[in-house]
């Protein structure tokens, strides 16, 4: 059985928490979400889902966290999984910072705090319908 | 199981999670039980976190997984009540700390204040530029004595401090705030583990106008707005800077602004 999931990463658990509800809502048992607290736990899960060959389709990532910011870590990613769509869903990301993430880890879109179920499933939906055809 | 259900207050890491996720995934696999990963999602999003052995009848029934669902929905509207109320007490400390912070006593009368509680209202409005990385350590001694003084006023010096703290560490490093009492004074010891201010302006960092920052970032006032309340409240300022070590010191005295309320109230 292959599954693939969705990765959302911020240091709030309360957003960590209102996105799987969203994303559940839905999506359902369609994918596999899996939350993170800092960017390098996600790095951990990303690891993980490696091994247990579980394909991660989107991550959704803050980008103001303690530790790693979310630029840097999409960036990382993008190096090591450059097919995985990057989203970003934040209240404060520098300007010069998602430039740097569109430019250096193709960043699909930014979305703003406070979000909107909406808009974030519209996103999620169009950017995976995207990445598949490619 | 609705016990459990209600009584979950414990807020597990994403990290706890994930681990105990995948030993439910292994207990249930043990039991034969398919769809394992969607039966350990439900569970540990109800509470059940071990023990599976006394829901294993429930988890076996042929409408386990329908029940476990619906119990999911009611632990989801718990726990969704309990982060807007977290949500909103966050908001309401920032808008109370806002309003005490804008609030500007044109009576120019000394009160009665805690020192302590003006820093305070700094660090809940930096809160978002400390939590990136910088590390606070409070050090309030217990029992000091409040003050008169113009509260207002101070939190100025408070936040001019902090906010030239947390830039001299950029991103990341530990302020620590210290407020004792010393003999006749308050002492404040404001400590950050920056770059330090170079030995060679540190005579000029009080004066008007002077600033190290960019022009048009700065408006080199700051530094001399704290020295002048400081000033007005008979206070001391003092800096020592090394790199990765400097310290601001306030003096506030306790005593000597009593003579000058007394005299206002004969």
């Amino acid at each position: 059985m292959s599954k693939a999931a969705i990765l959302c990463v911020d240091d709030e658990i309360a957003i960590l928490k209102s996105l799987e509800i969203e994303l559940e809502q839905a999506f359902e048992d369609t994918y596999i979400y899996e939350l993170a607290e800092s960017a390098d736990e996600a790095l951990e899960i990303l690891e993980e889902l490696d091994e247990e060959e579980i394909k991660i389709l989107i991550i959704v990532s803050d980008w103001l966290m303690p530790g790693m910011k979310g630029d840097e870590f999409l960036i990382q990613v993008h190096q090591k999984y450059p097919h995985i769509v990057k989203l970003m869903l934040t209240g404060q990301a520098k300007e010069e910072a998602i430039e740097r993430a569109k430019k250096q880890a193709n960043l699909y879109d930014c979305l703003h705090k406070p979000w909107t179920t909406e808009e974030l499933i519209k996103t999620i939906k169009t950017a995976l319908a995207q990445s598949l055809k490619v | 199981m609705l016990e459990k259900l209600t009584q979950k207050d414990n807020h597990l890491s994403t990290r706890e999670t994930r681990k105990i996720k995948k030993n439910l995934i292994k207990q249930l696999e043990l039991h034969q039980i398919e769809k394992s990963e969607a039966i350990a999602n439900l569970l540990v999003s109800i509470g059940i976190t071990e023990n599976i052995e006394e829901f294993l009848g429930l988890i076996k029934d042929p409408y386990g997984e329908e029940i476990l669902k619906v119990a999911d929905q009611f632990a989801k509207v718990q726990s969704s009540t309990r982060t807007i109320a977290t949500a909103s007490e966050k908001a309401a400390k920032v808008v109370f700390a806002l309003r005490t912070y804008a609030r500007y006593d044109l009576s120019e009368e000394k009160v009665k204040a805690h020192i302590p509680e003006g820093i305070e209202t700094v660090l809940i409005l930096y809160h978002n530029l400390l939590k990136r990385g910088v590390e606070v350590i409070k050090n309030y001694a217990p029992d000091l004595p409040a003050i008169l003084c113009y509260p207002d006023e101070l939190n100025q010096v408070w936040t001019n401090l902090v906010h030239n703290g947390i830039q001299a560490m950029g991103d990341s490093g530990t302020l620590t705030i210290e407020v004792s009492k010393q003999d006749y004074w308050i002492q404040v010891k404001i400590r950050d583990t920056g770059k330090g201010i170079d030995p060679e302006i540190i005579p000029k960092i009080f004066q008007p106008f002077f600033t190290t920052k960019v022009a048009g970032e700065g408006s080199g006032l700051g530094l001399n707005i704290v020295k002048k309340i400081i000033d007005k409240h008979q206070g001391k300022i003092e800096v020592q800077s090394l790199p990765g070590n400097t310290i601001f010191t306030v003096s506030l005295p306790i005593a000597a602004s009593n003579t000058t309320i007394s005299n206002h109230e004969k």
